[in-house]
This record gives structure tokens, C-alpha cells and sequence, in this order.
């Protein structure tokens, strides 16, 4: 039965199409959406690839994985190529270009994973985990991408959540509260001024909370029912900067309003119930670990960037997964679902043997 | 282990409470962004972060005369604004120093007074050249100066067919004849640029994002040769100067068409100023004035009386100088004696006889055809505020009103209603529509609407037209009006010397002069009317409107190069 639960394959199919909808309107004729349909098709290749082996095969592959993501990482701060004031990129050739630190979300909740199944002292696998954590936390922060920091941190906490004693989880909230002033410090101007922003986005309309000042008329505009393709002109005219990728959610509340909001949430929310019935079907640790890591993964990014649309969040650079253009961020989801999918079809074996 | 399973189940409910706040958060701020909030976000918020937004301006249709010739056309101008508030002060002196010598009609007081009173952007000038918005840019103003294109309504011959064309106001709305009646037409769609604000991406000067082209207006060509039109407006004023006459109109008509080849009416004005505009000077005499014509309306009564045969061509006239109606003496001009024919009292314009003419026609049938021939209605044609002449009502009409009216007086008429009904005449009885406008042409050159001659009523038969056209005829010889003939061709046509109705009655001195003129009489190719208003000294129509009207009809026959002999 190394089937994808037909539930699973329509939410996804039924995102890439909202993906594909959205970017049709974002502008420059069809640029965007013949990349992202060749994503798209990549990603359920990928996906499908992903359930033809046993993911506890995986395990013995987690370090290395570990050790492939952090090298991509150091290669982009010395290799990569920049664009927006940020070095994310690393070119192959004069066409493809690729985002490590998309790629090691995957990896690093593999290797979450494969920590937390070790039959190893409590304290020891937290250390290991802290380590393994703040190794690409670091990279990525260096480039910087504070959105692909927060997605892993977030992974991080919710494994230290649920598989480490309270206390373990404690002390990281407190040690993170300390370390505001002087994470402070070591943000970039812009990223500070994007949490202030983000307290008071009439702070700077035209500059600094532009961004989310359109994306909210943007949303607004769309009402109930959406403005439809044809008349979304917010979309059209462009009034939202880099809409294709991290401001989608606004081209989408635009146009199809708040019923076509609803539907993607409930999409969203359809996938992650798929999720939390994965982790409460496995008895494998390896497994549920993995579990926890993509549902922390997704959920982040959907709140975040839904929320960032929104006014509820600070701007931070996250793609919506599954819809916004990107090639290593498409990939990327599709391979994170993909472990989810492998372990729902494996758990009634996984349950026997622990 | 079932420790751990408990754990795990515990953490699986606290998992589900989080995903449950996190889209439970999402979900209420869209509910208030795009349902409940909306009003709010989209009216508070969107004003300060709208796009840049410029109109550009859809240019105004051009009005064309018959021969392509622009008459009103649209020419690109620059706007100045300036906002006190935002120059700096020695950005005012240099301004100051400069700007009057560069637009002629600004002032250095004015500019000071600007600088003291405004703190916003103020219109400087809307009619700048591209010479003298280059030379403002050159004194490098940065701050609280704008130049934007816009356009400015120019009329190349100044005053040629003012009352007609009409003008345009401040707003690029037209506000009287052509101008305001086809203004939807000729008004441009104005087009748009959008500038998006984008923190991330620097304006780039002249690319826009987005942008709508804006579509000039519609072109309306007219009727009228603008050779004609100037031809009749310098002898038209002319006339009126030498006769230090109040006003005056000539119409120039194709009586087969309806083509109205030209329509002067003095005094008329510029309208490239509008200030210089007065109550009097757009008046458009031609189709605006309700007056009583007096003899000219002779033919008329002829042909009415012969169309329901209580006239003959042939019948005889005793004229004594004076008339009898009830208790009224009415007075001819002249005594006429016996007179024979119909030729003969329309030659003597025997104010006797065509009493006895009216008299015996009766009121109802007289009033009748003066609206069969288009008084007391709206010809229709395409200029705004057209009189429509006053008739009286039959019950009003005793023997004395009947009288006189039928010699053209206790009766009013517009210009525009008096030529047409000559028209009928000299076109075998068929009235045509009179019309001014010939074509109307969208800026991408398809054809809106196109002229086409239209029947406006059959007033007489042929026959009785061709026999008041004799008598026409006669009218225009060395006994009748000899001032009206043109050298090699034969002319028909009447005068009208008409007292101007007063307070409690009619004036002697305050007298209209008419004189219509079908040329040449066998062909009929146009149909001249020219009416001079108020003389200094009381005089005879052959001796004002008659001489006007040979000036235009040698003209026009020269310029339209009718043949000498006529026919075809």
C-alpha cells in the first residue's frame, strides 16, 4: 500500500492550483507560473520517491544529511550569490540557482529525529540537539535569513516540547527571553525596524510598513467574495512588493476574498490534522519526532506568513508553503511531506517493532 | 513505555490546542480585514499609501469646417504650480526675480502675495509654452515647483464663427454653442500613470509601472467653408459699422441640402479670451433672436395664399396709400395706385395689397402655414438655445393683428427659421433641415455620424413655388432692388424693413433691416439672408441689407464658381 492518502493528494493538488491562480495575476505574464508548474511536478516526483523505502532506513542517513546541509550552508556564504541585500543563493550554471537553507529544514528534522531516538542520557541528547541546532542557525543567520532561523528554531522547541522533560523546555524559554537585548544587537537595521514596524506599521507608511499597508488594503479590498482575477487591480498594479513569493496571501485575498482565504486555511488546516493523525498513529520515536518536526515547520510558516499578510506577525522572509513562487522552498515542502506520508504508510509496521 | 504513550497523548492534545489558537487568530483577523474592517483599512489607510497617481489629459476633439480646415483645435500647454510652503527662501527671490519675465501675466506682486497667502500648491499658469517650461526647469527649482502637461483650447482664427463654435471653460468644458453641445464628443478620455511607492525598488524617473493611454475626443466637422464664414463676417461688420448699426447676422444656406455654408452674427467675440466675453457678443443672433422681419415675410404670405388659391398671379391690387381695418387705418409705405399681378405688389412690397391678401385668407390658414413653414418651431438645428419665433394664438388674432401680419409684423421669427423657409421656396417647396454639423469622427478615424440631407416638411407645391420665384424675381430689377443684383447673374429675393416692437407700440426710428437672396434665381445654389439691427438714421432696407447681401452673393458666386447663365 505505498499509496498517498487520496485526502493528502487533493489538498496539495488544490494548493499548487491556488499557486498557480495567484501567480497568473502577480504579474509578467506567465513567468512565474511555468516555473512553479515545473516545481510543482518536480515536487510530486520527489514526493512519490520519497515513499518507495522504509523511513527507518533513514536513520543511518541522518548524520550525514546533517553534515550535507551544513556544508551547503558555509559553501553559500562563500560562494553564494545575492539578491535583495541577502546571500541565500548558490547558481549552478547560469540558470538554475538554489537555496540551501530551504533544504535544511528537512535535514535538520531528520537529524532532530535521529538525536532524540538514541538511547542516550536525556541531558546528553539535549546538548546534541542545542549543538546540531545552533551549527546552521548560525549559517543561516550570517546570510541572514531570519525566517528560515525561526522555522528551525521553532522545529527545535517543539521537539525539545514533546519528547524532553519539562524542564528542558523551561529553561529554553527563559534563556530565550534573556537573550532579547542582546539579540537585538546582532539584527540588522532593517530587522529591527521591522519589529518596530510591525508595533506600528502607520510608523512609515511609505517606507518601511509599506509592505504591509498594501498587502492589508490588498486583503481588504477583496471582501467576502474577492475581486475576481480579472479586476484584482492591487495585484496587478503591483502595489505589493515581491508578491509572487512572500506576499502571496494578499494576491489571494484580493482576488478570491475572504471565502478563498478560508478554503486555503482549511486546505492547510486539512494537512496538518494529516499530520497530527501520523504522529498519534506511529509508535516509532524516529517517526513521531519526524512528525512533530514538519508539523512545527509548516505551522510556523503558515502563521507567519499568513500573519505577516495580516498585520498579526512582523515581516519576516517566509514563504507560504506549498503557493508561493520558489523552487527549494517548493522542493523542500514536497520532501517534508513526504517523510510524513512514508511514516502514515508504515506505521501499522513501525508499531510492532519500536 | 506506557508512561511515555501517555506523555505522548497528553502533548498530542497540547499540540491541538496551539494549531487551534494559531488558526483561530488567522482566521478572526481576516474576518475583521476583508468583512468587518474593511471600511476602515481601505478608507483611513489607502490615502496615505495610494500609488502616485498622474492624469494625463485626452485631448479635445478638433472642430473642423468643410474643407478639413481646424477652426478650434487642442494645443499642448504646460501648468505651473508652485507651493510657497515648500521653497526655500531664496528659491522665492530667484522666482521672484525671474518668473515675471518669463509669463508675461504674472505679476511680481502677485507672486509675493502667493508667498504670503498660500501654503498649498497654487496654480500659477496653465497656458506655458514648452520654450518657457524649459526656462523655468533651468532655474533648477527643485522643491515646491510642479510643471505638468496639460492643454489649452486655441482657436486659430480667433473670432471666425464664434457664436457657433462657442467656448471652452477653465475645466476643458465646453460652455456655449458647438463646444458645449457636442462637448461629450469632443472631450478626451484622460489617460493615467500609475508610480507605485516601493520601498525596496527606487522611482525610476519616466517609467511607470502601469499606465492607460489617453484617447483624444471626437472630431466634429461642420458644414461651414470657412472662407465663406470670413468673407461674410468682414462685410457683415463692415455694414454695421458704416450704418453705426447695433448688430447684424448673415446666413449663407445650400437650399437643396441644408447645408448651412456659413452663420455670422456681430457683435461676436475671441474666444481664445474668454474674459473678454459680454451678454451681447455671444449672443448668436442667427438662431438665438426672435424678430419681427416685416416685408420679407411677403413671400411667404404668397405662397400661402396661392396654395389655397385665394391668390392669383394674375389678380389686381388698388393700393391708396392707407387701409381700413376695422377701427385702424393701417398705412402702406407709398401710395401704389392700381397694381396688376403678384409680380408687381411683392416688387412695390405693397403693404395694401398684402393686407387684403391676409384679410382674405383668414387667420386660421395664415397661421397655419407660417407653421407649416417652421415658425414657432425649433428647427433643430445642432447649436444650443435656438429660439423658436413667437406666433399668436388664432383666438388672440383679431382683423387688425391679421393685417399686419401679413406684412411681417405682430409675428417673430428667428434668422435661422426666416432663411429656411426661403430655402423651401427656391427648392420647389421642400424644406430641408438646416444643419451645421457634417460629420463626426472618432480619433481612431471611424465615423460617429454623417450628414445626410433630410426632408423637414413639403410647404407649397412646386407650382406655387416657381410662382412666387417669378415674383422674387422681379423684386431684384432696375425697379425693385437694384442694390442686390450681381453682375451676370439673376437674383431673387425680398426685403425687410420692419419697426421694432416697444414699449405700447412700434417705433419709427428703431427699424430691422432684412434682405433674402436666392442665387442665381433659375438654379437656386444658396440662399442669403442678411439682417442689419437699428441704424443711427431710420433708412430703407435696400439701402442696408440689400448692398450687404450683393457683397456676399458676388463673393460666393466667385468662390463657389457658379456659372453666370445658371442651370446645370
Amino acid at each position: 500500500m505505498k499509496r498517498i492518502p487520496l485526502s493528502v493528494l487533493a489538498e496539495v493538488i488544490a494548493l499548487s492550483v491556488i499557486s498557480l491562480l495567484a501567480l497568473s495575476i502577480t504579474g509578467n505574464g506567465f513567468f512565474y507560473v511555468k516555473r512553479q508548474a515545473i516545481y510543482i511536478l518536480i515536487g510530486f516526483l520527489i514526493m512519490y520517491l520519497m515513499i518507495q523505502f522504509d523511513f527507518r532506513e533513514l536513520k543511518y542517513f541522518a548524520p550525514l544529511l546533517y553534515i550535507l546541509g551544513f556544508v551547503l550552508l558555509l559553501s553559500v556564504l562563500f560562494l553564494g550569490h545575492s539578491a535583495y541585500g541577502a546571500r541565500r543563493w548558490i547558481k549552478i550554471g547560469s540558470l538554475i540557482t538554489f537555496q540551501p537553507s530551504e533544504f535544511e529544514k528537512p535535514f535538520l528534522i531528520i537529524f532532530f529525529a535521529y538525536i532524540v531516538q538514541l538511547e542516550l542520557k536525556e541531558h546528553k541528547k539535549f546538548f546534541m540537539l542545542a549543538v546540531s541546532l545552533i551549527l546552521p542557525f548560525a549559517a543561516i543567520f550570517k546570510q541572514p535569513d531570519l525566517g528560515t532561523d525561526i522555522v528551525l528554531f521553532s522545529i527545535f522547541i517543539f521537539v525539545v516540547f514533546f519528547f524532553f522533560n519539562v524542564k528542558y523546555f523551561a529553561s529554553v524559554l527563559i534563556s530565550v527571553a534573556a537573550s532579547i537585548p542582546i539579540a537585538f544587537k546582532f539584527l540588522k537595521p532593517y530587522q529591527v525596524k521591522r519589529i518596530l514596524i510591525f508595533l506600528d506599521p502607520q510608523k512609515d507608511p511609505l517606507g518601511s510598513g509599506y509592505n504591509v499597508i498594501q498587502s492589508i488594503i490588498a486583503i481588504g479590498s477583496g471582501g467576502l467574495f474577492g475581486r475576481g482575477i480579472k479586476n484584482s487591480t492591487f495585484t496587478k498594479l503591483h502595489f505589493v512588493p515581491v508578491q509572487y513569493a512572500d506576499f502571496i496571501f494578499s494576491a489571494i485575498g484580493e482576488a478570491f476574498g475572504f471565502i478563498g482565504a478560508l478554503i486555503l486555511i482549511l486546505l492547510y488546516v486539512g494537512l496538518l490534522l494529516f499530520i497530527i493523525k501520523t504522529y498519534a498513529s506511529t509508535e516509532n520515536v524516529f517517526g513521531k519526532a519526524i512528525t512533530i518536526g514538519v508539523f512545527a515547520m509548516f505551522l510556523t510558516q503558515i502563521f507567519i506568513n499568513i500573519g505577516m499578510c495580516t498585520g498579526i506577525m512582523p515581516v519576516t522572509g517566509i514563504p507560504l508553503p506549498f503557493v508561493s513562487f520558489g523552487g527549494s522552498s517548493t522542493i523542500a515542502n514536497f520532501i517534508a511531506l513526504g517523510l510524513v506520508v512514508n511514516i502514515y504508510i508504515y506505521r501499522e509496521e513501525i508499531n510492532i517493532s519500536i | 513505555m506506557e508512561n511515555r504513550g501517555e506523555i505522548f497523548n497528553r502533548r498530542i492534545v497540547v499540540l491541538f490546542l496551539i494549531f487551534a489558537a494559531v488558526f483561530c487568530a488567522v482566521f478572526l483577523k481576516l474576518v475583521y480585514l476583508q468583512i468587518f474592517g474593511r471600511g476602515h483599512y481601505l478608507s483611513e489607510i489607502s490615502s496615505q499609501t495610494a500609488p502616485d497617481v498622474v492624469n494625463v489629459k485626452g485631448e479635445r476633439g478638433d472642430i473642423l469646417d468643410r474643407n478639413g480646415i481646424p477652426v478650434a483645435m487642442s494645443k499642448r500647454t504646460f501648468e505651473l504650480d508652485i507651493n510657497p510652503a515648500r521653497l526655500s527662501d531664496k528659491n522665492k527671490q530667484i522666482l521672484l526675480a525671474k518668473l515675471p519675465s518669463i509669463i508675461n501675466d504674472v505679476s511680481d506682486l502677485y507672486l509675493k502675495s502667493v508667498f504670503k497667502k498660500y501654503k498649498i500648491f497654487v496654480r500659477i499658469s496653465t497656458t506655458l509654452t514648452e520654450e518657457q517650461k524649459n526656462e523655468i526647469e533651468n532655474l533648477g527649482i527643485s522643491k515646491g515647483i510642479a510643471i505638468t502637461p496639460t492643454e489649452k483650447r486655441f482657436y486659430p482664427f480667433h473670432s471666425l464663427l464664434s457664436n457657433a463654435i462657442g467656448f471652452v471653460g477653465a475645466d476643458d468644458n465646453g460652455l456655449s454653442g458647438i463646444e458645449y453641445k457636442f462637448n461629450s464628443d469632443l472631450k478626451g478620455v484622460d489617460g493615467k500613470i500609475f508610480w507605485p511607492k516601493v520601498s525596496s525598488r527606487p522611482i525610476v524617473p519616466n517609467v511607470s509601472s502601469f499606465s492607460v493611454e489617453p484617447k483624444k475626443g471626437d472630431t466634429v466637422e461642420l458644414t461651414i467653408d470657412s472662407n465663406i464664414q470670413y468673407a461674410i463676417e468682414k462685410y457683415l461688420k463692415q455694414a454695421v459699422i458704416e450704418n453705426k448699426a447695433k448688430a447684424g447676422v448673415v446666413i449663407v444656406m445650400n437650399p437643396k441640402t441644408g447645408e448651412i455654408l456659413g452663420m455670422a452674427s456681430y457683435p461676436n467675440f475671441d474666444p481664445n479670451n474668454p474674459s473678454t466675453i459680454t451678454k451681447d457678443s455671444i449672443f448668436n443672433r442667427a438662431i438665438q433672436m426672435n424678430y419681427e422681419p416685416g416685408s420679407v415675410l411677403k413671400p411667404i404670405i404668397a405662397a400661402a395664399a396661392l396654395q389655397e388659391g385665394s391668390l392669383h398671379t394674375d389678380d389686381t391690387f388698388v393700393c391708396k396709400g392707407y387701409l381700413k381695418v376695422k377701427d385702424r387705418t393701417l398705412h402702406c409705405w407709398q401710395t401704389h395706385g392700381t397694381e396688376h399681378g403678384l409680380n408687381e405688389i411683392m416688387r412695390n412690397s405693397c403693404d395694401v395689397a398684402f393686407m387684403n391678401i391676409g384679410l382674405k385668407l383668414g387667420k386660421e390658414k395664415l397661421l397655419r402655414f407660417f407653421r407649416r413653414f417652421g415658425f414657432g418651431e425649433y428647427t433643430d438645428i445642432e447649436l444650443p438655445g435656438e429660439e423658436k419665433g413667437i406666433l399668436p394664438d388664432a383666438k388672440d388674432t383679431g382683423d387688425v393683428e391679421l393685417a399686419t401680419m401679413s406684412y411681417g409684423q405682430g409675428v417673430a421669427v428667428t434668422p435661422i427659421q426666416l432663411i429656411d423657409a426661403f430655402c423651401a421656396i427656391a427648392n420647389g417647396g421642400v424644406e430641408m433641415k438646416p444643419t451645421i454639423i457634417k460629420q463626426i469622427r472618432s480619433s481612431d478615424g471611424t465615423v460617429k455620424y454623417s450628414f445626410a440631407p433630410k426632408v423637414r416638411k413639403v410647404v407649397v407645391s412646386q407650382k406655387v413655388a416657381s410662382e412666387v420665384m417669378d415674383a422674387l424675381k422681379a423684386v431684384v430689377s432696375d425697379k425693385g432692388v437694384p442694390q442686390a443684383e450681381v453682375k451676370g447673374y439673376e437674383i431673387a429675393g425680398k426685403t425687410g424693413t420692419a419697426q421694432k416692437p416697444v414699449k405700447g407700440g412700434y417705433s419709427n426710428s428703431k427699424l430691422i433691416y432684412s434682405f433674402c437672396g436666392i442665387v442665381p434665381a433659375n438654379d437656386p445654389q444658396v440662399v442669403i439672408l442678411t439682417i442689419i439691427d437699428e441704424t443711427e438714421k431710420p433708412t430703407y432696407s435696400l439701402y442696408v441689407a440689400a448692398p450687404l447681401f450683393q457683397k456676399v452673393a458676388s463673393f460666393v458666386v466667385k468662390y463657389l464658381k457658379i456659372p453666370p447663365g445658371g442651370g446645370k
